[in-house]
């Protein structure tokens, strides 16, 4: 994970203290705090759990621990395209899985994680409601049905592309 | 006073205080019951080693450490079942374990060598399991004072108990979950050097080589002395 820079970081340390300051010290406020901190970013900086748990009289270990036992909260940010492949029943009975692992092997990340030139981040969620169309991944708002392990290239292809030239 | 219970284990008459539990009732009366996680002084049990089964007439299998004495109870501690339910939980804590004993700076110290003959199991690989990744994860070195090697630990939580008992709040605690549940330290170099008292109570209640001194396995003795 590269680490965020001056500016970010700041305005990350900014971000949080608003967010805090709409809490009192209380631990039961853990969770919505998170939840807060992830919707404003995208995912929980390294910064934020120590904020929080100074916050809330914790240690940072707690709050690690809370939010690492839950999937909802990711602690890498989300790539410009954000790859979500669907691991409900019917995806995964047709093979969700091995695209998972394709994908994995394409993009050099594992699951939850995000490429070096932020381009992808990659995700496994339970079921986008198309099950019909199963194996289904999604890349931003864009839906890709019956997916394959040999359909991963050609769709990631286009991005890769569109992110070079950039 | 408080109300003296009178119960049977194994078919000796035992009495143990009101609110006192199975396992702290036999092995206060020389009765011998496996247990891992189990810390006499926790207000609430851990219960998560699972070896501490017995079985309670009228009830079934129970874990000892969890369960309160009543009046009356009979309780055996080696029943067929019981001890199958112990070598599953054993084989489960040794499923996911670095079992390279040899190496290992905690050998024949180590809590789980010293349980095994008490469960019946071999201290290897259990065959009769689903195959779980192999690969040995890297230890955690950010502590200066305690190193984390995640491949020995097996999740008895009694360095978060006591290191929550010392500091008033854990520096070690659970992260993730499932197969990936680990414990966790600060990852930040200068908050572990302002709370951390290093005082080696972790390293010292740890029954496997999960948390050890950095530097060797020879100065354990001292750390614990000093804390």
């Amino acid at each position: 994970m590269t680490a965020p820079s001056k500016d970010e970081e700041k305005q990350i340390t900014e971000g949080i203290r608003e967010i805090l300051s709409q809490y009192d010290k209380d631990k039961r406020h853990l969770i919505p705090i998170l939840q807060k901190v992830q919707q404003s970013f995208g995912y929980l900086p390294g910064i934020a759990t120590q904020k929080v748990a100074s916050h809330l009289e914790m240690t940072d270990v707690q709050v690690f621990g809370v939010a690492s036992f839950y999937n909802h909260f990711r602690f890498t940010p989300l790539g410009k395209h954000p790859v979500q492949m669907c691991m409900g029943t019917a995806c995964h009975m047709v093979g969700g899985g091995l695209v998972l692992e394709a994908l994995e092997r394409t993009l050099d990340i594992k699951v939850g994680g995000i490429t070096e030139d932020k381009e992808f981040s990659l995700d496994r969620v339970a079921c986008i409601g198309c099950c019909g169309l199963a194996p289904v991944m999604v890349i931003g708002e864009k839906i890709y049905p019956k997916m394959s392990p040999t359909k991963v290239d050609e769709a990631l292809v286009n991005l890769k592309m569109e992110a070079e030239e950039d | 006073m408080t109300e003296l219970i009178k119960l049977t284990i194994n078919d000796t008459q035992v009495e143990a205080e009101k609110g006192t539990k199975i396992l702290s009732a036999a092995l206060d009366a020389g009765i011998y019951i496996p247990n891992l996680c189990y810390l006499p002084e926790a207000d609430l049990p851990f219960g998560g080693c699972r070896l501490c089964y017995v079985e309670v007439e009228g009830r079934g299998p129970v874990t000892a450490c969890t369960q309160p004495v009543t009046n009356g109870m009979v309780v055996h501690t080696q029943t067929p079942e019981v001890e199958r339910l112990r070598r599953t939980a054993f084989k489960l804590l040794i499923a996911y374990h670095n079992l390279d004993c040899r190496n290992c700076p905690k050998n024949k110290k180590c809590e789980l060598q010293k349980l095994a003959p008490k469960v019946k199991v071999k201290l290897k690989t259990p065959e009769d399991f689903r195959d779980l990744p192999t690969d040995l994860l890297p230890p955690d070195t950010t502590n200066p004072y305690v190193t984390y090697d995640p491949n020995t630990c097996v999740l008895c939580g009694k360095c978060v108990h006591v290191c929550a008992q010392k500091n008033g709040e854990p520096l070690i605690d659970f992260a993730f979950r499932g197969y990936e549940t680990r414990l966790t330290m600060s990852s930040d170099i200068t908050l572990i050097e302002e709370k951390c008292p290093s005082c080696g109570q972790c390293v010292a209640i740890c029954p496997t080589a999960g948390l050890q001194t950095p530097t060797s396995s020879e100065s354990n003795a001292t750390l614990a002395e000093g804390g």
